[in-house]
């Protein structure tokens, strides 16, 4: 089986609303979706999404967006109130097939690790969207390396793969 | 677009990739699945898992799609994996001979999920499950109600059940009364009175969502969606409780709850 990501439409519109808003001083904003396991590791499904507010950016000329302190520590402890995983989630303004920039692998691992240091019963991982596709990796309980995900789909009444 | 499809290219650029990357999985593929299989396989989907514990019988033969005399005897899944196989040479089919509640795990997978289901009790699970898990589901059912003077009456739905939309409890499909009553009798015509036109009908219907849903070539994705079936009028409309619905979220299966169940302890 391939590894799966879900994410309901709404929610999916949700984050690139929150994603495309101007910030005062950061070039581009970032937030986290909220995932859930299933019964099978290979599978993980998102269940909503949370932005960060603007007073938790900080400035940072080396990357498109920084977020402080309060706004990993709000990660952490949804996690632990929620028991959900953890997927840090930022948009690249182009069309077609996207990935990660050379800053985004050198800051958002080790974010997420943190995220299983909290909780590794749960999923957490890094999403990237473009304006058509979207990439991701995913950590997986009782797993210490990342695992590219294969299909992620968007499902409404109707269903897209990114 | 190969020469194949040509004809259902209308569907729009890109949809037989979006066709052939979808997982499709068919819960039951007796009168009702196995119309839907052989449509899914002249469509071009590639990806298939089956579900059916059951063997042919002599009195399947009545509607069974691509059933032979011959196969009277061996695993329905076996007459269904044939039937693609000759459309689709290369397409990966994974049938277990079981129920879905007992190996669960491959329908997890799926994009969608064809019920073809005989209880309330089994469509109320199936349901439950395709939403925790956000897959499409597409239910089909029929039955026939003997009246005291008039003729039998045949009806039949088909419901398209999203995440985040109204479901089947919502459009009060799915009841505790039909939920409670429904072990006593199936239909007043017989035990599972099936004939294959209405099945035909109904499995047309369900794949005409599924498709939609897919490559969105009417452009308008909606759901959920209600069809109700006359089959002695042999009419298939938007059934009113669809049309007249007081709410659009469902209140049953919050899109918060999905995955696996969180136990607390308090």
């Amino acid at each position: 089986m391939q590894l799966t990501l879900r994410i309901p439409k709404y929610v999916l519109e949700q984050a690139r609303q929150d994603l495309a808003r101007p910030h005062s001083f950061a070039f581009e904003r970032v937030g986290f979706f909220r995932c859930r396991p299933t019964i099978q590791p290979k599978l993980v499904v998102i269940s909503g999404y949370d932005a960060v507010p603007d007073g938790e950016y900080m400035f940072d000329s080396t990357a498109g967006a920084c977020i402080g302190a309060t706004a990993i520590q709000s990660a952490l402890q949804r996690i632990l109130t929620h028991g959900s995983g953890q997927v840090h989630v930022h948009w690249h303004e182009h069309d077609g097939p996207t990935g990660p920039s050379r800053t985004d692998l050198r800051d958002q691992p080790r974010l997420v690790q943190s995220f299983q240091n909290v909780d590794e019963t749960l999923p957490h991982g890094i999403v990237i969207l473009s304006n058509t596709h979207a990439w991701g990796v995913l950590l997986l309980p009782g797993t210490k390396r990342f695992q590219e995900i294969k299909k992620i789909s968007v499902v409404s009444g109707g269903i897209e793969f990114l | 677009m190969s020469d194949r499809y040509q004809r259902q290219s209308f569907l729009g650029a890109g949809s037989q990739e979006k066709i052939e990357r979808a997982k499709v999985g068919v819960v039951g593929i007796g009168g009702g699945g196995s119309h839907i299989v052989q449509q899914l396989a002249h469509i071009g989907f590639q990806d298939y898992v089956l579900y059916d514990p059951q063997t042919v019988e002599d009195t399947n033969l009545n509607r069974l799609v691509g059933a032979k005399v011959t196969d009277i005897g061996k695993e329905k899944r076996m007459v269904a994996k044939r039937l693609i196989k000759g459309l689709q040479t290369k397409a990966r089919i994974l049938t277990i001979a079981d129920r879905w509640q007992n190996v669960s795990e491959p329908l997890m997978f799926c994009d969608l999920v064809f019920g073809c289901l005989d209880t309330f009790q089994d469509r109320d699970e199936i349901e439950t499950f395709c939403r925790r898990h956000l897959i499409l589901y597409i239910d089909i059912g029929m039955d026939i109600h003997e009246a005291e003077k008039d003729p039998p009456r045949m009806a039949g739905q088909v419901i398209l059940s999203a995440p985040g939309a109204p479901c089947m409890k919502c459009l009060g499909f799915i009841t505790p009364e039909r939920l409670a009553n429904e072990a006593a009798k199936y239909g007043a015509a017989g035990p599972h009175p099936q004939v294959v036109w209405p099945n035909g009908v109904l499995a047309s219907s369900a794949v005409g969502l599924a498709v939609n849903a897919l490559t969105t070539w009417t452009a308008k994705v909606s759901a959920p969606a209600y069809l109700s079936y006359d089959g002695n009028l042999g009419l298939v409309g938007i059934h009113p409780k669809a049309e007249y619905m007081d709410s659009t979220i469902c209140e049953h299966y919050p899109l918060g709850k999905v995955g696996a169940p969180i136990f607390q302890l308090i």
